[in-house]
């Protein structure tokens, strides 16, 4: 595993091993149930081109526009203590979970644009912004 | 004989059973669909069967629930916009007090009730009141944590994102259990759901 000093939203592959175990046996039951589902339901995976996904697309449109009606830049999300962090930290990217790559030792983040500091980040400089599983 | 009819009272008007029917395919999607989101992060120990669930994965299940959230909250609006003008909710909906409430419950546990169209019995004005209500509830609810940022003063009044999270979940179970109800009682008596579908008079009150 990376060293790092006080990286406070990280998950060890020790804490998430059972899940990951649990998960990877049920792999094939799960992928067959919903390769199933996504058969009786076409369209519905937002990946295809059919009418629904086109409705689908319509309706998220008018959400953005209700969502940029309703943004107010002046309001700011509610902060919580480390102590609520959930441990294992839930996962819900759209890779599975016994895909998760470590992040590798030599790990930058370039940074450009209008910004004061342009030194790439590396784990070890992005204390409480990421765990080192991001793959 | 119950089937006399009244006047020419719709037992459903037209605006009621199209209402409905947009509400009640719209609720299901909320469904199929929340449980999609559910399962990426479930609060309580158990998932809902991926065959079940539409949207296909995370984001799917997110553009389903988006997207039918309008099509639930325009119709709901527009469902409580005419029961309060039509006075659907006065006539039908309205409370009538703990004693006939018990009798009728008496009567619906023993299976005794008379299902006459186009009038709502104790129990059913209860029921339907709480359906609505918890509907209203669960929009409420979702719209607190679809922007807990933006609508934080709604999540604030649930008592914070978790809890509001869990009082929709809560809602949805809430629902769910009536529609077992409702299913119930349509299947002893099918005339109701003629009633829902094809314009039928009210019968008379006995």
């Amino acid at each position: 595993m990376i060293r790092r000093r006080h990286v406070l939203p990280s998950v060890s592959l020790a804490e998430i091993s059972p899940e990951v175990a649990k998960l990877s046996r049920r792999r094939l039951l799960r992928n067959g149930l919903s390769l199933g589902s996504l058969a009786l339901l076409t369209g519905c995976d937002l990946s295809t081109h059919s009418g629904i996904d086109a409705a689908l697309w319509a309706m998220l449109r008018f959400d953005d526009r209700v969502q940029s009606a309703l943004y107010n830049p002046q309001r700011l999300a509610e902060t919580y203590p480390a102590s609520a962090i959930t441990r294992p930290f839930r996962f819900n990217a759209y890779y599975p979970i016994w895909e998760v790559r470590p992040v590798p030792e030599n790990w930058r983040l370039a940074v450009t644009g209008l910004v004061a500091d342009k030194t790439p980040w590396t784990v070890d400089r992005s204390p409480g912004r990421g765990s080192p599983m991001v793959a | 004989m119950d089937q006399i009819q009244a006047g020419h009272r719709s037992a459903h008007p037209l605006p009621i059973r199209i209402m409905h029917w947009i509400g009640a395919a719209a609720v299901i999607c909320m469904f199929l669909s929340g449980w999609a989101i559910y399962n990426a992060s479930p609060s309580l120990p158990f998932t809902f069967p991926w065959g079940l669930t539409l949207g296909g994965w995370l984001a799917g299940g997110i553009a389903w629930h988006i997207s039918v959230m309008w099509v639930l909250f325009a119709d709901g609006l527009a469902y409580l916009a005419y029961g309060t003008i039509s006075g659907h909710f006065w006539r039908d909906l309205r409370p009538t007090g703990p004693r006939i409430l018990l009798r009728d419950l008496g009567d619906t546990l023993r299976f005794r009730l008379p299902h006459r169209l186009g009038h709502y019995n104790a129990v059913q004005r209860l029921l339907y009141t709480a359906v609505i209500l918890c509907i209203c509830m669960a929009v409420l609810t979702g719209l607190s944590i679809w922007k807990p940022v933006q609508l934080a003063w709604l999540a604030r009044l649930f008592g914070g994102y978790p809890i509001a999270r869990n009082i929709h979940l809560a809602m949805m179970f809430c629902i769910i259990a009536f529609l077992a109800v409702h299913l119930l009682l349509v299947a002893i008596y099918p005339r109701t759901l003629v009633s829902m579908i094809a314009s039928t008079k009210a019968e008379e009150e006995r």
